[in-house]
């Protein structure tokens, strides 16, 4: 083997998409992922599709886990982060595959993680105006678990359901030993904190999703809202864990 | 409790217990789980054979009607077996999605290994080792291949 392949000089970096029936936009979001960050390793975790998503994925040279089963969008990040931990990649980035994260914005994840010494990084959306724009009733409850985690974590928080972000080892170990299956948000964040985690954030721009339907209207905002609490609330009457790793 | 009620309810109960029993003849039901409901079940079958045991239960919790204690014993049970379940179906989920991770995580471990080391069939048996290197080296420039680290 020569003696220094492309991963290992960076610091292995594994870059992270959940997809599920995402064939059409998939192709393009690989394609900068690859230009950005060459030395990557990219795995798409593809969730049930019933379009050819694993086939488009695998053709444009992503790694691609298919799962048997639907197991929920963090079930999907995990399988992703099991993989991560066990080849021992220093470094995940996720980013979702419907085109709503900027791959171009990858290099300012990695770079704030390594500048601030944080275990996890957050690209937000509301460090500073990045141009993002939702309803009242999401603008609310984002608000509201904006202010709770960074109560309960200690950190100032300001984008608590963004699914671009950049994780260290330390909770790498974490969330492939347990991890929410639904929808991961807070209660991720105020786990890691309690388990001694520094969170950082830098800003990044969200493009609108093409089509699709947003996880929060009102009823499913609602039930969100209850089932966050809920979950915020069982990680701290739960013993700390620790490190995995 | 008139003798027509008990009889009624015995009845009923010897019935479900024959629909549980028939359930475990055909392995429908595990027979861990079975043995809670032929419990129960028997235990309605005895209480209604009894009536002197019933009425001393109704007395015990503070009861004025034997029925309303079944009724209440009913629901505590059925309550409980709800939870029970609930407790199980969230077990197997999780165990469902694990089982589904580990198994593609192993596949792409297969696989990975698969492309370090294909065995062709045009090759000789003796060859094998140099064409695993061969696929190496090509396999460390394609982004899909395993790294290689050690």
């Amino acid at each position: 083997m020569s003696a220094a392949t492309p991963e290992t000089d960076a610091g292995s970096l594994l870059v992270l998409l959940p997809a599920r029936n995402e064939a059409e936009r998939i192709p393009v979001i690989l394609e900068r992922i690859f230009a950005v960050v060459p030395h990557a390793r990219i795995v798409v975790v593809e969730d049930t599709s019933t379009d050819d998503t694993a086939a488009v994925a695998r053709r444009c040279g992503a790694l691609v886990l298919s799962l048997p089963i639907n197991i929920g969008y963090g079930g999907a990040l995990q399988t992703g982060f099991k993989y991560a931990w066990e080849n021992g990649f220093d470094t995940v980035v996720t980013l979702d595959a419907d085109g709503q994260h900027d791959p171009d914005d990858i290099p300012a994840l990695l770079a704030a993680l390594a500048e601030t010494k944080a275990d996890l990084v957050i690209g937000s959306r509301f460090v500073k105006d990045t141009g993002y724009r939702a309803g009242a009733v999401r603008r609310a409850t984002m608000k509201f678990f904006s202010v709770l985690t960074s109560f309960l974590a200690g950190q100032k928080i300001t984008d608590t359901t963004s699914g671009f972000q950049a994780i260290g080892r330390m909770p790498l170990g974490l969330f492939a030993d347990i991890y929410p299956y639904d929808y991961p948000n807070a209660e991720v964040l105020v786990d890691l904190a309690r388990n001694g985690g520094k969170i950082a954030e830098v800003p990044v721009k969200v493009r609108a999703r093409l089509g699709g339907t947003s996880m929060f209207d009102l009823w499913s905002s609602m039930y969100y809202v209850v089932k966050m609490n809920l979950s915020i609330l069982m990680v701290l009457m739960r013993k700390r864990r620790h490190g995995a790793s | 409790m008139t003798t027509q009620g008990s009889v009624i309810v015995a009845l009923l109960a010897l019935v479900l217990l024959g629909f549980i029993l028939n359930m475990l003849r055909k392995r429908r039901l595990s027979e861990e789980v079975s043995l809670i409901w032929i419990f129960a079940f028997a235990a309605v079958i005895v209480l209604m054979a009894l009536p002197t045991l019933t009425s001393k239960v109704t007395h015990l919790v503070g009861a004025i009607y034997p029925a309303s204690v079944l009724t209440l014993l009913a629901l505590a049970f059925v309550g409980v077996m709800l939870v029970y379940t609930s407790v199980k179906l969230s077990k197997l989920t999780a165990e469902v999605r694990a089982l589904a991770q580990r198994q593609v995580l192993a596949e792409a471990r297969r696989e990975a290994e698969a492309t370090k080391a294909p065995l062709t069939t045009s090759e000789a048996p003796a060859a094998t080792e140099k064409a695993a290197e061969k696929s190496a080296e090509s396999a460390g420039k394609t982004p899909v291949a395993d790294d290689g680290r050690e």
